[in-house]
């Protein structure tokens, strides 16, 4: 304990040092800008940035690099709430939420708190990494493809609360959901899917394009229709109307909490991500509010939950990175290239032989989320201002970013037609009353389902035997029995009360 | 929303019958468990039976109340639509920047009916800071058209 | 009203014209002048930023820059997805283009092999390869398997086969799996993961018995004392790891070598491939290159230019074609 406050203490003499503080203060600058642009999240963001850092000295590089991965946290909630396109693959669940909540002449507050969420949570998670990186680590490594497969069980189940008014609808998108993630390359039969000969269907259909058709295209089209102006933001722009008001906070004390948590844990799981990270929390919290029928309709702690998650999360992620030398997620994927680029090992032998480095990073990732809220809080008046832009000229400017968004997922022109398609598609499904979230969650977590049971029942030779031998999904299993038989339950003995309210 | 949800079950269901027969084709079981074709098979089932229980529900629902008809609302949604399309198609040879131009020009005009100096100035604005931040600073290969931007 | 279908007129008549003159801009200018590049020159990298194939890339384009190489710059194009397929189609479509060119690693030979689509290497111009990369069979530190014959033995006598883990189906890592099942007569239960990441973390944490990787991909683990390799796919064992023996010399006779290189548009003007060959041969030749970049992933250093380099992707597409027929998933 006293040699790892010695060894922070020494990180922090490094990462205080003019240099290292600007580079950080420029990764996390840059990190909100690129988590903000539509498309461009924090991979492309790293990958585009990493040769520019190319003779700079390590340590400022990539502290800037980690700066621009956990910035871009903080920075997608920006577009999520203005303009209900995700500015980051893990920000889709704020958009639900949290445009709502701007469209309530409420995008203050939703900053406010989403920046206060993504403070702890970051920090919740470096402290971790701090203290217990290499146990975490460990611990993480548990997960196989048949705990990965009970956890996926376990979410889509809690999930299954988000169909919204009309159950069948949800079901139906879910399955939508499910059917188009099979498109394109199975990699574990080595089988095409869907493809019909061509190559663009091979890449499949990655979730980003159509979320950001079916949020930002469609919701655009749907106003362009109705043609209604946000005319409770032209009033409401005092200073007060920024701020969070006490029940907001009290609201959303323990979404930032269980968000901080859920992310965390799901993080260090190597290959889960913030995204799902995301998506979990948002289901804890429809489930543990005292106004569930709030979600969808601008609840703060929808904004809160899944904003500290993801910013858990990618810190979480950081963990195996570091410690192991194993990328959780894309991001730390390319992080983890960076490091080999200058020559810098990540893993069990980074803390040995260049602690001055790792632990200057570390430090650095304290500084850096400190630079975060104080800049995503300072400047949450000039975020909202864009909602004072006429609508009739950032409506287009809102379609051009989803345009040019789609084309930077991976530079085809293929993802703008995917956005497109799923623009005009989430505009119906909107009109007719399907929720999006289901077919935004097949889409995530149908693959993932999929891939890791067939990798399960390969290791166990087809019994499914495998999954009740090992306990941790085991327990998994069984909480998602109970995530079923609760609200069923809950529901059976409200409707007898309420049987016996009537005849009473 | 009577009409809505039954067309809604109709293209569920007929949607839902094109998945199970395209996914019959993949093999379903394997020598290790499920193959290929399983996932998308009983997603196509799913997608059938929720459209089959739309659909009944919809039935049973007393009719629609008249809907006031929205031609401007509708003419100004076909043209959001149709310009994202033509602009999409036109990204490859005209370039992504007059491409964007055209489309903020387009329709910044077209709804808002603003002066055609706002028009000239606001897309003018968009397209040169999608340039600056997506091609100069991220280097975003963005298709260039002739003009080279 | 009458204006907003003025606007829709010019933008129709716009398009029309465009779509009938068959304005492109995509055929490429005619070589006339003897220079090369003429303008900047498009590496298109089929693979996700951050992967083996980017580093390359982007190692190339850093020396091509730090030594004055080109006269041109060098754009780095990340078109992944499709296991490589969707950025060779890419540069199929732009044929006789002097100054588009895309990395090639073995993958990209044996996807479509296996059906998993139609492209194949050997329609590109072939201009040179620049490394080998080697691989790995890996086993957790703590592991009973000390030596390949225990495991080997062990494998022999197991009642449900050992599970091996690589990267995808019909790839590099799935292939090496069966030359060496076939080589040792053993049976090894492949389990195929979505990257080199994952597979480590299934080896780690026990969910497999053993684990096919490029150096590049367990090199942390190996060096952290978290792994151990048991032997190496080389004919000859590596100079950066004298101690790990060959597969062929333990008695388990199978080589492979994954080739890493770039391949020029269909059909592309003989100048333009002598121009990028010269510039790699340079390339290569750097400090930079062999301490960076083939010291720093651990792989074997070979420059093969134009017949040669063909030949050497013909040679591994035959061998791969009877690997995976051997595995039954080979595809016409």
């Amino acid at each position: 304990m006293m040699e790892t406050f010695g060894n922070l203490l020494m990180g922090f003499s490094i990462a205080l040092s003019p240099v290292n503080l600007l580079f950080a203060a420029l990764g996390v600058v840059l990190g909100t800008i690129i988590g903000a642009l539509p498309g461009i999240g924090s991979v492309t963001g790293v990958a585009v940035l990493l040769p520019i850092t190319f003779g700079m000295d390590p340590t400022a590089a990539i502290i800037m690099l980690c700066g621009i991965y956990y910035g871009a946290m903080y920075g997608g909630t920006i577009s999520s709430v203005l303009i209900n396109t995700p500015g980051d693959a893990a920000t889709v669940m704020t958009t639900i939420d949290g445009h709502q909540m701007a469209r309530q002449g409420r995008a203050g507050p939703a900053f406010a708190v989403s920046a206060t969420g993504s403070f702890v949570a970051g920090t919740f998670g470096v402290l971790m990494l701090t203290l217990a990186g290499p146990a975490l680590a460990k611990w993480g490594l548990q997960f196989g493809p048949p705990e990965f497969f009970a956890l996926m069980v376990l979410a889509i189940l809690s999930l299954a609360g988000l169909a919204g008014s009309s159950p069948v609808k949800g079901i139906i998108m879910g399955a939508l959901g499910l059917m188009l993630s099979t498109v394109g390359l199975d990699i574990v039969h080595g089988t095409l899917r869907f493809t019909y000969g061509s190559v663009q269907m091979m890449n499949g259909i990655d979730f980003l394009p159509v979320a950001i058709g079916m949020f930002g295209m469609g919701e655009v089209l749907v106003q362009m229709e109705k043609m209604e102006r946000f005319d409770l933001l032209e009033t409401k722009f005092r200073l007060r109307d920024l701020l969070p008001t006490a029940q907001d906070w009290v609201r959303s004390r323990w979404a930032i909490v269980r968000g901080t948590l859920i992310g965390f844990v799901i993080g260090v799981l190597p290959g889960a991500g913030a995204t799902i990270a995301s998506f979990l929390a948002y289901a804890t919290e429809k489930r543990c509010s005292r106004h569930p029928e709030e979600f969808g309709r601008g609840a703060i702690e929808g904004v809160a939950g899944p904003e500290s998650a993801n910013n858990a999360a990618s810190a979480g992620a950081l963990v195996p990175m570091m410690t192991l030398g194993i990328p959780g997620s894309g991001t730390t994927a390319v992080l983890l290239g960076a490091f080999m680029m200058y020559g810098l090992q990540p893993g069990p032998l980074l803390f040995k032989n260049h602690p001055d480095f790792a632990w200057a990073l570390i430090a650095s990732m304290y500084i850096g989320n400190i630079m975060l809220v104080v800049l995503n809080t300072a400047f949450i008046p000039t975020f909202v201002s864009v909602l004072r832009m006429p609508q009739t000229i950032m409506m287009p400017g809102i379609l051009v970013l989803t345009v040019v968004g789609a084309y930077s997922l991976s530079n085809s022109m293929a993802d703008v037609w995917i956005m497109i398609i799923f623009g005009v598609i989430g505009y119906l499904v909107k009109v007719y009353g399907y929720p999006l979230a289901p077919l935004i969650i097949g889409l995530v977590l149908g693959p993932l389902t999929e891939v890791n049971l067939a990798r399960s029942l390969m290791m166990s030779q087809g019994s499914f035997a495998i999954f009740m031998e090992r306990p941790l999904s085991m327990v998994l299993l069984l909480a998602s029995l109970v995530a079923i038989i609760i609200p069923l339950a809950r529901q059976l003995m409200g409707r007898q009360r309420s049987h016996s309210g009537v005849s009473a | 929303m009577k009409k809505g949800d039954l067309i809604g079950g109709v293209i569920s269901v007929l949607f839902g019958l094109v998945v199970v027969f395209e996914a019959s084709k993949l093999p379903y079981w394997g020598a290790q468990g499920f193959g290929p074709g399983f996932v998308p098979l009983w997603s196509g089932v799913v997608i059938i039976v929720g459209g089959l229980l739309l659909f009944g529900a919809a039935w049973r629902m007393p009719a629609d109340p008249p809907v006031t008809p929205d031609p401007a609302g509708k003419m100004r949604l076909l043209l959001t639509a149709g310009t994202v399309v033509v602009a999409a198609l036109l990204m490859p040879y005209l370039g992504f920047a007059v491409s964007m131009f055209l489309l903020v020009a387009v329709l910044v005009r077209g709804l808002g009916k603003h002066s055609w100096l706002v028009v000239g100035i606001s897309s003018f604005l968009t397209a040169a800071a999608v340039y600056l931040v997506f091609v100069r600073w991220l280097m975003v290969p963005l298709p260039a058209g002739m003009l080279g931007l | 009203m009458v204006k907003r279908y003025f606007v829709w007129a010019i933008l129709v008549l716009f398009t029309g014209g465009l779509l009938l003159t068959g304005c492109g801009g995509q055929q490429a200018t005619p070589q006339t002048e003897t220079e090369w590049p003429q303008g900047p020159v498009e590496l298109v990298v089929p693979w996700a930023a951050g992967g083996g194939s980017d580093r390359m890339a982007r190692m190339i384009n850093d020396i091509i820059q730090k030594n004055n190489l080109m006269t041109e710059p060098m754009m780095i194009l990340n078109k992944p997805g499709g296991e490589g397929q969707i950025g060779e189609a890419y540069l199929l479509n732009k044929p006789g283009d002097p100054h588009a060119f895309c990395t090639v690693a073995s993958g990209q030979i044996s996807i479509p092999l296996s059906g998993q689509g139609d492209i194949k290497v050997t329609q590109f111009t072939p201009v040179a390869q620049v490394a080998a990369d080697v691989e790995l069979l890996v086993v957790r530190n703590d592991s009973p398997y000390e030596t390949m014959a225990d495991l080997v033995a062990a494998a022999q006598a197991a009642e449900m086969p050992l599970k091996s883990g690589g990267t995808a189906t019909a790839s590099e890592d799935h292939i090496c799996n069966a030359l060496l099942c076939r080589a040792a007569g053993i049976e090894l239960n492949y389990i195929p993961f979505s990257g080199g990441g994952e597979v480590m973390t299934n080896l780690l944490g026990g969910h497999i018995d053993v684990a096919w990787a490029n150096p590049s991909e367990c090199m942390s683990q190996l060096e952290g004392g978290l792994a151990r390799a048991l032997a190496v796919s080389t004919t000859e064992r590596l100079e950066l790891k004298p101690d790990l023996p060959t597969f062929q010399e333990l008695g388990y006779d199978f080589t492979f070598y994954q080739l890493r290189g770039i391949v020029g548009s269909p059909d592309m003007p003989a100048q333009a491939v002598q121009g990028m060959i010269e510039v790699l041969r340079q390339v290569v030749e750097t400090e930079q290159w062999q301490k960076d970049y083939i010291e720093a992933n651990m792989l074997v250093p070979i420059f093969l230019a134009g017949d040669d380099f063909t030949a050497a992707v013909i040679q591994q597409e035959q061998e791969f074609a009877e690997a995976l027929a051997m595995m039954g998933l080979y595809k016409e």
